[in-house]
């Protein structure tokens, strides 16, 4: 089929292994990227294994739309067995590896078992080795990729690796592309560090092939013309996804004691940054949208830091979250985060946590290392996560994530630990929208709102006829409602699942205001493998794939119904001011949008867990057959 | 040497094309351009092929391009291909 490579690579580091082998099963089936990993992991990663065990893989996949014309077309796929969650893990991360990987020959890479000292991984066309990496074992993320450019000089080499946490096997640990892009959740950074994987150097120079090379690009030229007309786009443009502070936009406020964060909100809009930092914007491959930017701070405090950044994920974790309304320090965390190697969302909800335990005194000096965790305190925010990636005294208990954190402090400390699924939290507005917030706790990666969640409540020009047509119910754009937010819910963990597994940015689509629909990807697929899909064939697919990582999570962790319900605070909490004042999740509503989206997805509305219909009718008999072997399936005759 | 410099010395030949202009400040590094004129050489997609060469730094996002001298101006098409696919309206042409 056009548009791959139709390889895949294979990497034992255990057994100092290379080996190739046909990738084409694996995407006729599952498309790509996500779909293709969870695929594999499913079926050679045994769930009962410890994610830092040699057996778990590290697969990292393209799609039949990366490195091609399509738009934002250089998304990188990471499927692999959670460090933190315990469950599956799947992340998807921008720049420029995804491309250069496929232009070097391979669909996917599949790395194995433990190299026996510190390596990384050079894919040089087709001629893949394993070389020597202890010159820069132990450096940072930007030194080492600085380091490698120097020793790859002239060659335009892409570069993917971990930091500091990472190596010391960090549960908040991910992996980050040129600099500044994450493969963030599930503490994958740890499980390369575990592999004694520093970094993956790809170059490559073959081109994609498309079945309709001359329909192909016409469909491209179409898709960047709706973009363009996208509400979305000239929003990410602005500002990317900070282009949305107001006010009124719901940011949680010092570990989500309160919903709103008021006029403070004003300080760190993308017009501040703008003004005092921002020197370039930046796109990732082949994007018009280029929502991320380029800043330098040239005085105060952090004078002389240059990096990349910052998404609203940043200005939550670490400005309103945190309580610090100072943009510059925003900035300086992301950096270092991107720098050590640490997951963004983690690392603020582990951070969070303390600053909340600090203030209640469940924490106090004495366990912080003689830090003051007193709200607004940028020295100590910052020093806890330089500990974390060291796992430097205090920081060795923050390095196990929020929920690690906090069994190992009891102390009654679990009341404001803010994780779903293990995973901590890191959004805006739980306790407002209704489809967010059941995205967020479905979520088959633990959490984060990048499964099921719905971008569109609150969003003006989300009318309920525009809802009704693209969704087939009419209040994608109204928050505060249940109706029909568990069929909104199960209509986007389709699409992510798909879009994932394409290979492309989801924020080109609907998802972020954008004017490409499931139709648009269906033709893009269509005419670059020459086989022709439609949207109900793509969204089967998309069903698919989040039933095979919904049955690893229940084989793995036994996760049910329970653990699909969001922190007791955001239903015993209500949002304390601003417009949404009052605002909290109902638990008899939750209760009933949970049974609703189980019946939708025909999962067990008792259990939450998965039925022998579902499966049969989603033609998943291996994913049947190993929830049945474990007593895990439920039977809809009995 | 300066590492950028020798970055790009090494397999480019010329840093302007006779009638496209880049205006580096608007460039967002997204290689558009690259893959349009890949796909204007070979009707495939990729960078290999291309006239046109972005190199980003990924500290500070400072652009530096070249030309090779396969540039044909997108001989036998309707525009610059080039030019049509760079969303930042970065290339145009020298008037």
């Amino acid at each position: 089929m056009k548009g791959y490579t139709g390889k895949m690579l294979r990497i034992d580091l255990s057994a100092n292994k290379i080996s190739t082998a046909p990738s084409a099963p694996y995407n006729e089936n599952f498309i790509g990227g996500r779909g293709v990993g969870a695929s594999i992991l499913f079926n050679h990663v045994s769930p009962e294994i410890s994610s830092l065990d040699p057996k778990n893989l590290l697969i990292f996949g393209t799609g039949p739309l990366t490195g091609t014309a399509a738009p934002s077309s250089g998304r990188l796929s990471l499927v692999t067995k959670n460090v933190v969650s315990g469950g599956i893990a799947y992340s998807n991360g921008g720049g420029y590896f995804a491309p250069e990987l496929k232009y070097a020959g391979f669909d996917h890479l599949i790395i194995l078992g433990k190299a026996n000292s510190p390596i990384y991984l050079l894919i040089d066309n087709g001629k893949v080795s394993i070389e020597d990496a202890s010159f820069i074992w132990g450096k940072d993320v930007w030194e080492t990729e600085d380091i490698i450019e120097d020793r790859f000089l002239g060659q335009d080499v892409q570069i993917l690796s971990i930091g500091p946490a990472g190596e010391n096997l960090s549960k908040t640990a991910c992996i980050i592309i040129n600099k500044a892009r994450a493969l963030g959740f599930g503490g994958c950074g740890a499980v390369m560090g575990s592999k004694n994987l520093k970094a993956i150097v790809v170059r490559g120079d073959k081109p994609v092939e498309a079945a309709d090379p001359c329909s192909f690009i016409e469909e491209c030229r179409n898709s960047f013309k709706k973009m363009e007309k996208s509400i979305g786009t000239a929003l990410l443009r602005q500002g990317g996804t900070i282009a949305k502070i107001n006010p009124n936009f719901p940011l949680p406020v010092r570990n989500y004691q309160d919903g709103n964060w008021g006029d403070k909100a004003l300080k760190v809009k993308e017009n501040v940054f703008k003004k005092l930092y921002e020197t370039k914007r930046s796109a990732c491959f082949n994007c018009p949208l280029s929502c991320s930017h380029f800043y330098s701070i040239k005085e105060g405090k952090y004078t002389g830091l240059e990096c990349e950044g910052v998404q609203i994920n940043g200005v939550r974790g670490f400005g309103s979250n945190l309580d610090v309304p100072d943009p510059a320090f925003i900035l300086a965390c992301n950096s270092l985060c991107n720098k050590l190697g640490l997951h963004i969302d983690e690392i603020s909800a582990t951070l969070c946590w303390a600053f909340e335990c600090f203030e209640k005194k469940i924490l106090t000096v004495k366990d912080t290392d003689g830090l003051e965790l007193i709200w607004g305190n940028q020295d100590a925010a910052l020093k806890l996560i330089e500990k974390i990636a060291y796992r430097n005294g205090f920081g060795d208990i923050l390095a196990e994530g929020v929920s690690g954190a906090t069994k190992i402090i009891g102390r009654n400390s679990q009341k404001y630990a803010m994780y779903i699924k293990n995973t901590g939290i890191n959004e805006g507005g739980i306790r407002i929208k209704r489809a967010w917030a059941l995205g967020i706790a479905t979520s088959t990666r633990g959490g984060g709102h990048l499964c099921g969640s719905p971008n569109s409540e609150g969003v003006k020009n989300i009318t309920p006829e525009v809802s009704q047509t693209r969704y087939g119910v009419s209040t994608a754009g109204n928050p505060i409602t249940y109706e029909g937010k568990a069929k909104l819910v199960v209509w986007f963990e389709k699409f992510k699942a798909v879009i994932d597994s394409l290979g492309v940015c989801y924020f080109t689509s609907y998802w972020q205001n954008n004017l490409l629909g499931p139709d648009d990807y269906a033709k893009l697929f269509s005419k670059i493998t020459g086989k022709s899909i439609n949207k109900e064939q793509l969204f089967k697919i998309g069903e698919q794939i989040l039933n095979i990582e919904k049955a690893y999570n229940t084989l793995s962790v036994g996760f049910n119904r329970e653990d699909d319900f969001p922190p007791e605070r955001f239903m015993n909490e209500p949002v304390k001011s601003g417009s949404f004042k009052g605002e909290y999740i109902d638990k008899n509503s939750w209760n009933k949008l949970l049974d609703e989206y189980y019946s939708l997805k025909e999962w067990d509305v008792k259990s939450g867990w998965q039925t022998d219909k579902c499966l049969e009718d989603l033609e998943l008999a291996e994913v049947k057959k190993q929830l049945e072997k474990a007593g895990r399936l439920i039977k809809t005759d009995e | 040497m300066n590492k950028k410099d020798s970055k790009i010395k090494k397999s480019y030949e010329r840093p302007e094309r006779e009638l496209l202009k880049m205006d580096i400040s608007k460039c967002t590094g997204c290689r558009s351009c690259e893959i349009a004129c890949t796909y204007h050489h070979y009707k495939n997609f990729g960078l290999a092929g291309s006239s046109i060469k972005i190199f980003r730094d990924n500290k500070n996002g400072e652009i530096e391009y070249f030309f090779t001298n396969t540039c044909d101006l997108c001989k036998n098409e309707q525009n610059s291909l080039c030019i049509e696919a760079c969303s930042s309206h970065a290339l145009s042409l020298k008037r």
